[in-house]
Order: C-alpha cells, then sequence, then structure tokens
C-alpha cells in the first residue's frame, strides 16, 4: 500500500513497480474472526441450547483441522516451487493462521460453555 | 609475499557471495523478544484493589518456537516473561503461592504477511482469570494488530518479528485494560 502510494500515484509511474506494490498488497495476512469465548447472550442460553453449540462447534472444528493441514501441506508446496521454479511464488504463502485460530477459539469456546454448563447446573453427560 | 591475483571477475564473484551468505544470515528468523512485548502502563491505574499484587500468570499454551529458516515466532516462554513483567510494572503480579488469581493464556495465533514494506500481523489470544475457587472472573478474546512500518527496519525479517511483538505488546494492553473493569 505504501509502495502504491509512493510511486502510482506520480505522473510518470513505473509499471514494474506499480505491479510489484499490488504484488505486495496481496501479501496482506487475511482478516480472521474467531469465536469468542464469551457471548453477551450466554446468559439466555437453554442446557439444551449450549449442548447444540458445542456439538457444531466439535464438527466445525474437526473441519477446520482438516482445512488447517490442507493450508500447511500447500505452504509446502510453495516455498518448494519458490525455490526450483521462481521466488515470486514464496509470495503467495499463508501465513494467515486462519484455521488454525478459528479451530483453537472453538475448543476455548467449548470450554466456556463447559463452565457455564456447570454454572446453570445443566446435568452433565 | 603470495603473487596469487584473482581476476577482477573473480574478485567482484567472491565479494558478491560473501554479502549474500551475509545477507542470508542476516535473514535468518529470530523469536520475539520478551521485553519488547511488555506492556508499559502507569502502576496501579485503574485497576480493582483486590487485583493488586494478586495475579499470577499459570499457563501459556499456544506459543510457537521458531524456525530460523521460517518467520518469527511468539514461543509460550516468551509470552509468559512479556506477561509477567506487564503484571508486574501495574503492581498487579503476586507472589509465586499467594495467588488469589491465576491466569491461563491460550495464544491462538499470529496472522502475519508473507511479505510486504509495511507489515501488519494480528495477534489472537485468550485470555483467562480463575480466583483461587477456581471460578472464572474474565474470560476475554482479544485480537490486537500492529504495523511495523518500513521505517522500524530494512530487513523483512526483522520487520515481521517487530511486528510479532507489537501485536502481543496491544494483546496484553487490551487484556489490562479489560482487568480494570472487573468488579471487585
Amino acid at each position: 500500500m505504501l509502495l502504491s502510494r509512493m510511486f502510482c500515484g506520480r505522473a510518470a509511474p513505473l509499471p514494474a513497480v506499480c505491479a510489484f506494490a499490488l504484488s505486495l498488497a496481496a501479501c496482506a495476512a487475511r482478516q480472521v474472526t474467531p469465536v469468542a469465548m464469551t457471548q453477551p447472550t450466554d446468559d439466555r442460553l437453554t442446557c439444551s441450547a449450549i449442548d447444540q453449540e458445542m456439538k457444531s462447534n466439535q464438527a466445525a472444528a474437526a473441519e477446520l483441522l482438516q482445512k488447517n493441514n490442507e493450508v500447511d501441506q500447500a505452504n509446502v508446496a510453495k516455498v518448494v516451487a519458490s525455490v526450483v521454479l521462481s521466488g515470486w511464488i514464496a509470495f503467495t504463502v499463508d501465513l494467515s493462521n486462519e484455521e488454525k485460530i478459528k479451530m483453537r477459539a472453538l475448543a476455548d469456546r467449548n470450554e466456556a460453555l463447559a463452565l457455564l454448563k456447570t454454572k446453570k447446573g445443566c446435568a452433565t453427560r | 609475499m603470495n603473487n596469487f591475483k584473482l581476476s577482477p571477475a573473480a574478485s567482484f564473484a567472491r565479494h558478491a557471495a560473501t554479502g549474500i551468505a551475509l545477507l542470508l544470515l542476516a535473514a535468518c528468523a529470530t523469536p520475539a523478544d520478551p521485553e519488547r512485548m511488555v506492556a508499559t502502563e502507569a502502576a496501579g491505574a485503574g485497576f480493582p484493589p483486590a487485583l493488586q499484587h494478586a495475579v499470577c500468570v499459570r499457563n501459556v499454551t499456544g506459543g510457537e518456537a521458531t524456525n530460523p529458516l521460517w518467520v518469527s515466532q511468539v514461543d509460550n516462554a516468551g509470552f509468559s516473561e512479556a506477561l509477567t513483567n506487564s503484571l508486574r510494572g501495574v503492581g498487579l503480579l503476586g507472589a509465586q503461592g499467594t495467588c488469589k488469581y491465576n491466569v491461563d493464556v491460550d495464544l491462538l495465533g499470529l496472522s502475519q504477511p508473507a511479505a510486504g514494506l509495511s507489515m501488519e500481523v494480528t495477534s489472537h489470544a485468550n485470555y483467562k482469570v480463575y480466583d483461587a475457587g477456581g471460578k472464572s472472573v474474565l474470560l476475554a478474546t482479544v485480537s490486537a494488530p500492529y504495523t511495523a512500518e518500513f521505517t522500524e527496519s530494512l530487513l523483512g525479517v526483522e520487520r515481521l518479528r517487530r511486528a510479532n511483538e507489537g501485536a502481543i505488546r496491544a494483546s496484553i494492553t487490551q487484556f489490562l485494560d479489560q482487568l480494570r473493569k472487573i468488579k471487585r
């Protein structure tokens, strides 16, 4: 972004520099929003709703684990390709850790839900 | 003493190789420095009296060791040290064994860019504060960004490390802000 502002706005921009700046802008990490451990509506959750959310969180976490492994494998392939083919490929490596962050957040959310169950006196299975 | 002389081309190649080797060495990733992750705030400012000298860091999980050939990371020990020193700085740290409140941290991860002139890293962490009875006092999810500008370091690996450190520092600052809101 900085480079594109510095060079691309000039009267005689260098196309290569602009392309470089744009490619760098594409290297920014993806925006990740993990699920919060506690939600404003938690107090209104019934015991069955808590169980249901915990179950769906577990399923989502399992899916994210699978995706995380795929991203890791793709990153390794990109690094190898960047050495063998072109260094530019390294810029496409995904370091956002989106899947890992969301997966761990779901595990912690379930931990908080378990505490909520105890607080509400829900039956434990 | 020695009549052996390199041709100009060979001499240039040797200097270039030395330069590249030095650059590669300088480009090795190093772990985040705990001192640079400490949140510096005024001692006692706005914190509930019950928390003063009563908080300990118990567990930090989710951190990663830095592979010098990959990118800089934040490990558990470094994060724990930074959080402990931050709590000490604001007068909340309790003596080991007499803690009324324990903090567990799950470092969910760092969202890092692959490259860039200014590098923005966002740290995601869950802070869990429990009282002596094991009851949760605070469960906070904190996402904190920090951008290391090109002027902070010319080397990309160094800039990324600075961004990591800044993101953790911002995260601890937000956590301290949440502690201020606890009603005790």
